[in-house]
């Protein structure tokens, strides 16, 4: 799977994560999840909960403050995927 | 590694948690009198259950102790209490979840989840710390819905009222167990998720409304309570 293609999955996450409120299609890897996306910590944690169902992995001892771009979370997908 | 780790719970025995619930106990039995309250009939509890209540002092997990008391219930317990080494040792041996308000970290999510598949009975106070205000039951962060969602066990409402006094005879008023599996759905939104967390909050106050009624029926005024 490429980062891309990690990005698409996310924004599919990101968009039942923050509603109508962000346009997610817009979203980059430098997009920052507090004040671009505008999560709060629930925000990050659904947003957590949602990629360990949708990728099947599972997020191991990181705090919410080690996620501070998508840049970061697709990092840490593609470790865990590979 | 997950069902590895759940294994090992389940087989642990917990003897200092046996231990303190057992000789501390009793006393705290003896002080809060604890009176419970079930407007809705004594919910049928078996399995993992994930106990919202309101949070008043830190009395109040001994509170849910005794109301609990045949069962064991574990606490979500913020990182401040963790600094002194002998409460380190402490809640680490009553098997409490260590959490981090400022950095919630997977690993307390993961472990909780993990308690209530192993059918066991958590604690965890929603409105994120004691609550000082006037108002009895403060808004509710929605950490614990997605804690009952993935672990696929339901929350319990309960409501603590405030007392005056440490040595106030204590009560707690016990909802029914809310099934947030069902209400969540397969792939549920945010805002589904924040709709659930209100509607665990409106029970609680709905308890909230059932103690006064009961209260004023006795002729007790609410701070002398």
């Amino acid at each position: 799977m490429t980062r891309n293609d990690i990005l698409e999955q996310l924004k599919q996450v990101f968009t039942i994560a923050v509603g109508d409120d962000i346009d997610v299609s817009k979203v980059n890897e430098d997009a920052s999840l507090t004040d671009d996306l505008g999560l709060n910590s629930v925000g990050i944690l659904y947003v957590v909960v949602a990629i360990e169902e949708q990728f099947g992995i599972e997020f191991d001892e990181l705090g919410f403050s080690d996620f501070t771009t998508v840049k970061s979370v697709i990092d840490y997908i593609e470790q865990k995927l590979n | 590694m997950n069902s590895k780790n759940n294994k090992k719970t389940k087989r642990k025995w917990p003897f200092l948690y046996d231990f303190v619930k057992v000789t501390g106990g009793i006393p705290t039995l003896i002080l809060m009198r604890t009176k419970t309250f079930y407007p809705q009939g004594k919910p049928n509890l078996k399995g993992g259950v994930l106990i919202s209540a309101n949070h008043t002092g830190f009395l109040d997990p001994p509170l849910i102790l005794t109301v609990f008391w045949k069962r064991r219930v574990y606490s979500l317990a913020t990182k401040n209490l963790y600094e002194k080494k002998f409460w380190r040792w402490f809640f680490n041996a009553m098997q409490c979840i260590e959490t981090d308000k400022d950095n919630f970290s997977m690993k307390s999510f993961h472990k909780t989840v993990n308690y209530l598949k192993d059918d066991k009975m958590v604690l965890i106070f929603p409105e994120g710390g004691v609550n000082y205000s006037e108002h009895a039951v403060s808004p509710f962060k929605s950490g614990a819905v997605l804690m009952a969602y993935k672990s696929g066990k339901p929350i319990l409402p309960v409501y603590i009222p405030k007392v005056k006094k440490w040595y106030s005879r204590r009560y707690a008023v016990v909802g029914q167990p809310i099934d947030v599996k069902t209400l969540c759905g397969c792939t549920p939104s945010m805002e589904k998720i924040n709709q659930i967390t209100d509607l665990i909050r409106q029970e609680e106050i709905k308890l909230e409304g059932y103690f006064n009624q009961q209260m004023i029926k006795k002729g007790k005024k609410n701070d002398e309570k």
